[in-house]
């Protein structure tokens, strides 16, 4: 173990995680935007975003029926192509994954898995105990994964041990039912150095995967946060041999943009990250794109939007 | 997971026109080196022989100061200052003109990625030329007095 679970040792270890070079990370971020793929490899890349996609619907105005849709898309994207793998999971309220789960085991989605938001989501503003209810009522709901929010406020001023005392407890809540996906709130976050010790917090606290953002806040997932997140979970993997996933969320909306991201996942953490189980695009928009795009590849003639459906 | 391949440069190697030998480059011309030394430089990726560059002597080094001292009396010393700043104006153009050639080549030969040549090495001497350019009709206002000199051809 790195730290002995005092919050002594976690101080220790964070406060001497070195600092990020602001300059730098944006200059490589963009840089490596600038990297054009292969045409015959953009083929093997749009499928890859596909099956990384966890396809999210969190609006008050979410309906049982829209969920339905969304279940039946998420298991087949493209209802005229069964060579269309099926997106990493659904994400949806807590309310919702009861629908959810029901609806892709009807429809053969049983290996789609349904992640809820949970502790509170988005703010994270609620005690402990309503935070475990929350979650626990996921959970029983039949959610396989958890997004779970920090508590910024707490980051923010430096109570360190109670964001990590919360996400421990969450993950012993979850146990080997769920994977848990820790938000880090990025926009929030202010500096480039916070992102880095909240990701390496959540990751001692026992996060599968750390999550840039909620969607709910602007910037959510910007190139250099993304960076500095990937350059700590292959950190944290050579340090202890333990591969924790990324989930950057909200502001991918189009092809491009997925791929440049698998391009920060391949030169950042390398190949090995650029499966579904380490790395997810959290998008809602962004999936219609990839199966126009597709679509573009396969026949030559780009479709319009009136060709994918509407969600 | 070797599916994902980038593309190529859009920089082809096939605007890089490397001659099979160079030889010294004095009086405005090239010459072989009077001893007939020479030696290759190479792609250091593939390690293949790019061209054979002239060895020069004591000789030829004598020939070259003997050369551009002459230049330097004839010409260059008598020439207005404005005039020998079109020249290095001049020189800055051909290169931002020929940039992408040039940053083929000096990739080829040295080895690094064409974002480095490209976007820094070729501008940052581009940029040195017009710099000097510049000041060359305003080297009394330089700092070395009102009357600055030349020091003439030197060596180093």
């Amino acid at each position: 173990m790195i730290i002995d679970g005092s919050e002594k040792s976690l101080r220790k270890f964070l406060s001497e995680l070195s600092p990020v070079d602001q300059v730098g990370a944006e200059a490589r971020a963009a840089m490596l935007a600038t990297r054009s793929i292969k045409t015959s490899s953009k083929a093997w890349a749009i499928d890859m975003a596909i099956s990384m996609v966890d396809l999210t619907t969190l609006e008050g105005a979410d309906t049982p029926g829209k969920i339905k849709t969304l279940c039946a898309k998420a298991v087949r994207p493209d209802p005229t192509d069964s060579t269309v793998p099926s997106v990493g999971a659904i994400c949806v309220y807590n309310d919702m994954v009861r629908i959810a789960r029901s609806e892709l085991d009807s429809i053969g989605g049983n290996s789609v898995p349904v992640a809820a938001v949970a502790t509170a989501f988005p703010s994270g503003r609620a005690s402990l105990a309503v935070k475990k209810i929350d979650t626990q009522d996921a959970l029983d709901a039949g959610a396989s994964e958890i997004d779970m929010v920090i508590d910024r406020g707490a980051f923010l001023s430096g109570r360190l041990m109670e964001v990590f005392e919360e996400i421990r407890i969450i993950k012993e809540l979850c146990g080997n039912k769920a994977h848990l996906k820790v938000i880090l709130e990025t926009g929030e976050l202010v500096t480039y150095d916070n992102v880095r010790k909240a990701s390496y917090l959540a990751m001692l606290a026992g996060a599968d995967f750390i999550k840039t953002s909620t969607g709910k806040v602007a910037p959510a997932a910007t190139a250099p946060v993304v960076l500095v997140m990937l350059e700590a979970v292959r950190d944290y993997f050579a340090l202890t041999g333990t591969k924790i996933g990324v989930k950057p969320a909200g502001g991918i909306r189009t092809t491009k943009d997925a791929i440049k991201q698998l391009v920060l996942v391949k030169e950042t953490a390398g190949d090995q990250w650029l499966t579904p189980d380490l790395f997810r695009i959290g998008a809602s928009a962004l999936l219609n794109d990839l199966l126009m795009q597709r679509m573009k590849l396969r026949s030559g003639h780009y479709a319009s939007a009136n060709y994918v459906t509407v969600d | 997971m070797s599916d994902f391949e980038y593309a190529n440069a859009p920089e082809s190697r096939a605007v890089a026109n490397i001659a099979s030998n160079y030889g010294l480059f004095i009086g405005g011309k090239f010459v072989q080196p009077k001893k007939g030394k020479s030696f290759n430089t190479i792609n250091p990726a593939t390690e293949e022989v790019l061209s054979k560059i002239g060895y020069a002597d004591k000789s030829d080094i004598d020939a070259a100061v003997k050369s551009a001292r002459s230049a330097y009396l004839k010409v260059w010393s008598k020439m207005p200052a404005k005039e020998r700043g079109k020249y290095l104006y001049r020189i800055a153009r051909i290169m931002q003109e020929r940039a992408r050639e040039f940053a083929v080549v000096e990739t080829l030969d040295n080895g690094k990625p064409i974002r480095e040549s490209r976007d820094t090495d070729i501008p940052l001497a581009a940029a040195h030329f017009f710099y000097h350019a510049g000041w060359a009709d305003k080297l009394e206002f330089a700092g070395f007095g009102s009357k600055p000199k030349s020091l003439g051809v030197v060596g180093k």
